[in-house]
Protein backbone atom coordinates (compact mmCIF):
# COMPACT_ATOMS: atom_id res chain seq x y z
CA UNK A 1 0.00 0.00 0.00
CA UNK A 2 2.68 2.56 0.43
CA UNK A 3 3.51 2.43 -3.29
CA UNK A 4 -0.39 3.18 -3.78
CA UNK A 5 0.53 6.48 -1.71
CA UNK A 6 2.74 7.76 -3.74
CA UNK A 7 0.14 7.09 -7.03
CA UNK A 8 -2.99 8.45 -8.00
CA UNK A 9 -5.82 6.96 -9.84
CA UNK A 10 -6.77 8.72 -13.15
CA UNK A 11 -8.30 6.13 -15.14
CA UNK A 12 -11.52 4.33 -14.40
CA UNK A 13 -12.73 1.22 -15.19
CA UNK A 14 -14.60 1.89 -18.23
CA UNK A 15 -12.07 4.41 -19.43
CA UNK A 16 -9.51 1.40 -19.82
CA UNK A 17 -12.04 -1.01 -20.99
CA UNK A 18 -13.44 1.18 -23.76
CA UNK A 19 -9.89 2.27 -25.02
CA UNK A 20 -8.45 -1.58 -24.96
CA UNK A 21 -12.14 -2.36 -26.87
CA UNK A 22 -11.33 -0.23 -29.07
CA UNK A 23 -7.81 -0.95 -30.11
CA UNK A 24 -9.11 -4.10 -30.52
CA UNK A 25 -11.81 -3.46 -32.62
CA UNK A 26 -9.99 -1.14 -34.70
CA UNK A 27 -7.44 -3.13 -35.58
CA UNK A 28 -9.90 -6.29 -36.43
CA UNK A 29 -11.68 -3.87 -38.44
CA UNK A 30 -8.89 -2.92 -40.65
CA UNK A 31 -7.66 -6.41 -40.87
CA UNK A 32 -11.14 -8.09 -41.66
CA UNK A 33 -12.03 -4.92 -44.73
CA UNK A 34 -12.66 -6.66 -47.91
CA UNK A 35 -11.84 -9.98 -46.26
CA UNK A 36 -14.32 -10.93 -44.43
CA UNK A 37 -17.42 -8.64 -44.40
CA UNK A 38 -19.01 -10.32 -41.73
CA UNK A 39 -17.07 -9.36 -39.00
CA UNK A 40 -15.85 -6.34 -40.30
CA UNK A 41 -19.68 -5.07 -40.19
CA UNK A 42 -19.87 -6.51 -36.54
CA UNK A 43 -16.51 -5.08 -35.16
CA UNK A 44 -17.91 -1.52 -36.72
CA UNK A 45 -21.61 -1.62 -34.19
CA UNK A 46 -19.06 -2.28 -31.57
CA UNK A 47 -16.25 0.59 -32.33
CA UNK A 48 -20.05 2.19 -32.40
CA UNK A 49 -21.54 1.52 -29.61
CA UNK A 50 -18.26 1.85 -27.16
CA UNK A 51 -18.37 5.82 -29.13
CA UNK A 52 -21.67 5.82 -28.01
CA UNK A 53 -21.09 4.93 -24.49
CA UNK A 54 -17.63 7.14 -24.25
CA UNK A 55 -20.06 10.31 -25.42
CA UNK A 56 -22.34 9.45 -22.54
CA UNK A 57 -19.30 8.80 -20.44
CA UNK A 58 -17.77 11.82 -21.34
CA UNK A 59 -21.35 13.84 -20.09
CA UNK A 60 -21.12 12.13 -16.72
CA UNK A 61 -18.52 9.94 -16.19
CA UNK A 62 -15.77 10.39 -13.19
CA UNK A 63 -13.80 13.49 -13.25
CA UNK A 64 -10.89 12.53 -15.50
CA UNK A 65 -13.29 11.18 -18.61
CA UNK A 66 -15.65 14.45 -18.69
CA UNK A 67 -15.26 16.29 -21.48
CA UNK A 68 -15.64 19.37 -19.07
CA UNK A 69 -11.89 18.22 -17.39
CA UNK A 70 -10.03 17.81 -20.37
CA UNK A 71 -11.61 20.36 -22.93
CA UNK A 72 -9.91 23.50 -22.96
CA UNK A 73 -10.40 26.74 -25.21
CA UNK A 74 -8.81 27.23 -28.69
CA UNK A 75 -6.18 29.89 -26.97
CA UNK A 76 -5.00 27.28 -24.20
CA UNK A 77 -4.60 24.57 -26.80
CA UNK A 78 -2.64 26.98 -29.01
CA UNK A 79 -0.66 28.22 -25.82
CA UNK A 80 0.14 24.58 -24.89
CA UNK A 81 1.36 23.38 -28.46
CA UNK A 82 3.52 26.29 -28.18
CA UNK A 83 4.92 25.26 -24.51
CA UNK A 84 5.74 21.76 -26.27
CA UNK A 85 7.67 23.87 -29.17
CA UNK A 86 9.83 25.20 -26.34
CA UNK A 87 10.47 22.09 -24.45
CA UNK A 88 8.65 22.78 -21.21
CA UNK A 89 4.99 22.31 -21.18
CA UNK A 90 2.87 21.94 -18.33
CA UNK A 91 1.92 18.22 -16.61
CA UNK A 92 -1.60 17.32 -16.98
CA UNK A 93 -2.84 14.52 -14.73
CA UNK A 94 -5.59 13.59 -17.19
CA UNK A 95 -5.36 14.68 -21.11
CA UNK A 96 -3.76 17.69 -21.64
CA UNK A 97 -4.99 20.15 -24.09
CA UNK A 98 -3.73 19.01 -27.36
CA UNK A 99 -5.04 15.15 -25.75
CA UNK A 100 -8.38 16.18 -24.97
CA UNK A 101 -9.03 17.39 -28.92
CA UNK A 102 -7.86 14.40 -30.31
CA UNK A 103 -9.99 12.66 -28.06
CA UNK A 104 -12.82 14.46 -29.74
CA UNK A 105 -11.34 14.07 -33.42
CA UNK A 106 -10.88 10.46 -32.86
CA UNK A 107 -14.73 10.20 -31.29
CA UNK A 108 -15.92 11.94 -34.26
CA UNK A 109 -13.47 10.30 -36.77
CA UNK A 110 -14.82 6.75 -35.56
CA UNK A 111 -18.63 7.99 -35.91
CA UNK A 112 -17.69 9.49 -39.53
CA UNK A 113 -16.30 5.84 -40.06
CA UNK A 114 -18.79 3.85 -38.54
CA UNK A 115 -21.81 5.64 -40.35
CA UNK A 116 -20.92 6.13 -43.51
CA UNK A 117 -19.90 2.18 -43.43
CA UNK A 118 -23.72 1.49 -42.73
CA UNK A 119 -24.90 3.31 -45.37
CA UNK A 120 -22.81 1.53 -48.04
CA UNK A 121 -25.58 -0.56 -50.06
CA UNK A 122 -25.11 -4.08 -51.47
CA UNK A 123 -23.68 -4.73 -54.71
CA UNK A 124 -21.13 -2.23 -56.63
CA UNK A 125 -19.28 0.32 -55.64
CA UNK A 126 -20.79 3.13 -54.47
CA UNK A 127 -20.84 7.02 -52.70
CA UNK A 128 -21.05 5.36 -48.66
CA UNK A 129 -17.94 3.41 -49.94
CA UNK A 130 -15.63 5.87 -50.92
CA UNK A 131 -16.72 7.97 -48.03
CA UNK A 132 -16.37 5.28 -45.62
CA UNK A 133 -12.84 4.50 -47.20
CA UNK A 134 -11.94 8.38 -47.08
CA UNK A 135 -12.74 8.24 -43.29
CA UNK A 136 -10.95 5.28 -42.24
CA UNK A 137 -8.03 6.65 -43.96
CA UNK A 138 -8.34 9.87 -41.67
CA UNK A 139 -9.18 8.01 -38.40
CA UNK A 140 -5.90 6.22 -39.62
CA UNK A 141 -4.05 9.49 -39.12
CA UNK A 142 -5.38 10.62 -36.63
CA UNK A 143 -4.74 7.44 -34.59
CA UNK A 144 -0.70 8.08 -35.40
CA UNK A 145 -0.76 11.14 -34.36
CA UNK A 146 -2.11 9.96 -31.23
CA UNK A 147 0.50 7.35 -31.04
CA UNK A 148 3.18 9.85 -31.29
CA UNK A 149 1.64 12.44 -28.99
CA UNK A 150 1.23 9.56 -26.17
CA UNK A 151 5.12 8.42 -27.07
CA UNK A 152 6.13 12.03 -27.25
CA UNK A 153 4.51 13.31 -24.04
CA UNK A 154 5.56 10.22 -21.96
CA UNK A 155 8.82 10.80 -22.73
CA UNK A 156 9.03 14.62 -22.15
CA UNK A 157 7.43 13.81 -18.82
CA UNK A 158 9.27 10.40 -18.37
CA UNK A 159 5.98 8.80 -17.30
CA UNK A 160 4.62 5.81 -19.04
CA UNK A 161 1.22 6.57 -20.32
CA UNK A 162 0.58 3.15 -22.20
CA UNK A 163 0.93 1.84 -18.92
CA UNK A 164 -1.10 4.38 -17.13
CA UNK A 165 -3.82 3.68 -19.65
CA UNK A 166 -3.69 0.02 -18.18
CA UNK A 167 -3.33 0.42 -14.33
CA UNK A 168 -5.48 3.89 -14.33
CA UNK A 169 -2.22 5.01 -12.38
CA UNK A 170 -0.07 7.57 -12.36
CA UNK A 171 3.04 8.87 -9.88
CA UNK A 172 1.79 11.50 -7.90
CA UNK A 173 2.88 14.90 -9.04
CA UNK A 174 2.81 18.67 -7.59
CA UNK A 175 1.54 21.46 -9.67
CA UNK A 176 -0.52 18.75 -11.80
CA UNK A 177 -3.83 19.56 -13.09
CA UNK B 1 -15.83 13.57 -7.43
CA UNK B 2 -12.82 12.21 -7.54
CA UNK B 3 -12.28 8.81 -9.56
CA UNK B 4 -12.36 5.42 -7.40
CA UNK B 5 -11.62 1.90 -8.50
CA UNK B 6 -15.18 1.00 -7.03
CA UNK B 7 -17.33 3.59 -9.17
CA UNK B 8 -20.20 1.28 -9.50
CA UNK B 9 -21.27 3.62 -12.53
CA UNK B 10 -18.10 3.11 -14.06
CA UNK B 11 -17.78 -0.62 -13.80
CA UNK B 12 -21.40 -0.49 -14.99
CA UNK B 13 -20.50 1.11 -18.41
CA UNK B 14 -17.65 -1.65 -18.77
CA UNK B 15 -20.12 -4.72 -18.65
CA UNK B 16 -22.32 -2.82 -21.11
CA UNK B 17 -19.09 -2.63 -23.67
CA UNK B 18 -17.84 -6.24 -22.85
CA UNK B 19 -22.40 -7.15 -23.11
CA UNK B 20 -22.58 -5.48 -26.39
CA UNK B 21 -19.64 -7.60 -27.83
CA UNK B 22 -20.64 -10.51 -26.67
CA UNK B 23 -24.35 -9.73 -28.49
CA UNK B 24 -22.70 -8.26 -31.69
CA UNK B 25 -20.12 -11.53 -32.10
CA UNK B 26 -21.89 -15.29 -30.66
CA UNK B 27 -23.90 -15.12 -33.95
CA UNK B 28 -20.03 -15.46 -35.72
CA UNK B 29 -19.29 -18.11 -33.12
CA UNK B 30 -22.19 -20.34 -34.59
CA UNK B 31 -21.56 -19.51 -38.10
CA UNK B 32 -17.62 -20.51 -37.51
CA UNK B 33 -18.67 -23.78 -35.64
CA UNK B 34 -21.04 -24.55 -38.02
CA UNK B 35 -19.35 -26.40 -41.54
CA UNK B 36 -19.88 -23.94 -44.45
CA UNK B 37 -20.58 -27.16 -46.46
CA UNK B 38 -23.02 -28.36 -44.58
CA UNK B 39 -24.94 -24.92 -44.99
CA UNK B 40 -24.33 -25.14 -49.38
CA UNK B 41 -25.94 -28.43 -49.00
CA UNK B 42 -28.60 -27.72 -47.37
CA UNK B 43 -29.14 -24.15 -48.92
CA UNK B 44 -28.96 -26.35 -52.56
CA UNK B 45 -31.22 -28.97 -51.66
CA UNK B 46 -33.58 -26.32 -50.51
CA UNK B 47 -33.76 -25.02 -54.03
CA UNK B 48 -32.41 -21.92 -53.10
CA UNK B 49 -28.82 -21.15 -55.03
CA UNK B 50 -27.74 -22.77 -58.23
CA UNK B 51 -24.39 -25.54 -57.02
CA UNK B 52 -21.10 -24.69 -57.94
CA UNK B 53 -20.87 -26.94 -60.71
CA UNK B 54 -23.57 -25.43 -62.27
CA UNK B 55 -22.01 -22.30 -62.09
CA UNK B 56 -19.26 -23.47 -63.32
CA UNK B 57 -20.54 -24.67 -66.37
CA UNK B 58 -21.41 -20.97 -67.76
CA UNK B 59 -19.65 -20.21 -71.14
CA UNK B 60 -17.18 -17.22 -69.84
CA UNK B 61 -15.86 -19.60 -66.87
CA UNK B 62 -15.34 -22.80 -69.31
CA UNK B 63 -11.56 -24.01 -69.02
CA UNK B 64 -10.52 -21.51 -66.30
CA UNK B 65 -8.68 -23.03 -63.26
CA UNK B 66 -10.58 -22.13 -60.08
CA UNK B 67 -8.18 -21.54 -57.45
CA UNK B 68 -10.80 -20.64 -54.46
CA UNK B 69 -14.69 -21.10 -54.52
CA UNK B 70 -16.08 -19.44 -51.77
CA UNK B 71 -20.11 -19.23 -50.72
CA UNK B 72 -20.30 -15.95 -48.85
CA UNK B 73 -23.30 -13.70 -47.42
CA UNK B 74 -22.38 -10.31 -48.72
CA UNK B 75 -24.43 -7.41 -47.05
CA UNK B 76 -26.94 -10.27 -46.32
CA UNK B 77 -27.00 -11.40 -50.19
CA UNK B 78 -25.68 -15.21 -51.13
CA UNK B 79 -22.95 -15.08 -52.96
CA UNK B 80 -19.94 -17.34 -54.57
CA UNK B 81 -16.69 -15.64 -55.19
CA UNK B 82 -14.25 -17.41 -57.28
CA UNK B 83 -10.69 -16.72 -57.26
CA UNK B 84 -10.02 -17.73 -61.12
CA UNK B 85 -6.50 -18.09 -63.34
CA UNK B 86 -6.57 -17.51 -66.74
CA UNK B 87 -4.74 -18.39 -69.84
CA UNK B 88 -1.85 -15.53 -68.94
CA UNK B 89 -1.57 -16.86 -65.87
CA UNK B 90 -3.25 -13.58 -63.87
CA UNK B 91 -5.67 -14.16 -61.32
CA UNK B 92 -8.95 -12.52 -60.81
CA UNK B 93 -12.06 -13.20 -59.48
CA UNK B 94 -15.64 -13.05 -60.12
CA UNK B 95 -18.81 -12.40 -58.14
CA UNK B 96 -22.27 -14.31 -58.56
CA UNK B 97 -25.22 -14.03 -57.04
CA UNK B 98 -25.88 -17.48 -55.66
CA UNK B 99 -29.89 -17.48 -55.83
CA UNK B 100 -29.76 -16.46 -59.77
CA UNK B 101 -26.10 -17.20 -60.90
CA UNK B 102 -25.95 -13.69 -62.71
CA UNK B 103 -22.40 -12.35 -62.50
CA UNK B 104 -22.34 -9.63 -59.95
CA UNK B 105 -19.79 -6.80 -61.39
CA UNK B 106 -17.24 -4.83 -59.15
CA UNK B 107 -17.75 -6.34 -55.95
CA UNK B 108 -15.46 -7.91 -53.88
CA UNK B 109 -12.91 -7.19 -56.78
CA UNK B 110 -9.41 -5.51 -55.73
Amino acid sequence: MQIERNRVFVWDAFVRVFHWSLVLGYVIAWASADEWDWLHEQTGYFILVLVGLRMIWGLIGQRHARFSNFLYSPRRTLNYLSDLKSGSPRHYLGHNPAGGWMVIALLLGLSATGASGMLIGPGDHDFWEDLHEGFANLTLILVFVHLGGVLFSSLLHNENLIRAMWTGTKARRDADV
Amino acid sequence: MFETRTNRLSWLFAALAVGSAAMLFQGGVQVVAADDHDEARELRHAGNIVSLSELLGRPELLGQRVLEAELEREHGRLVYELELLDDAGRVHERVYDALTGQPLNGSGED
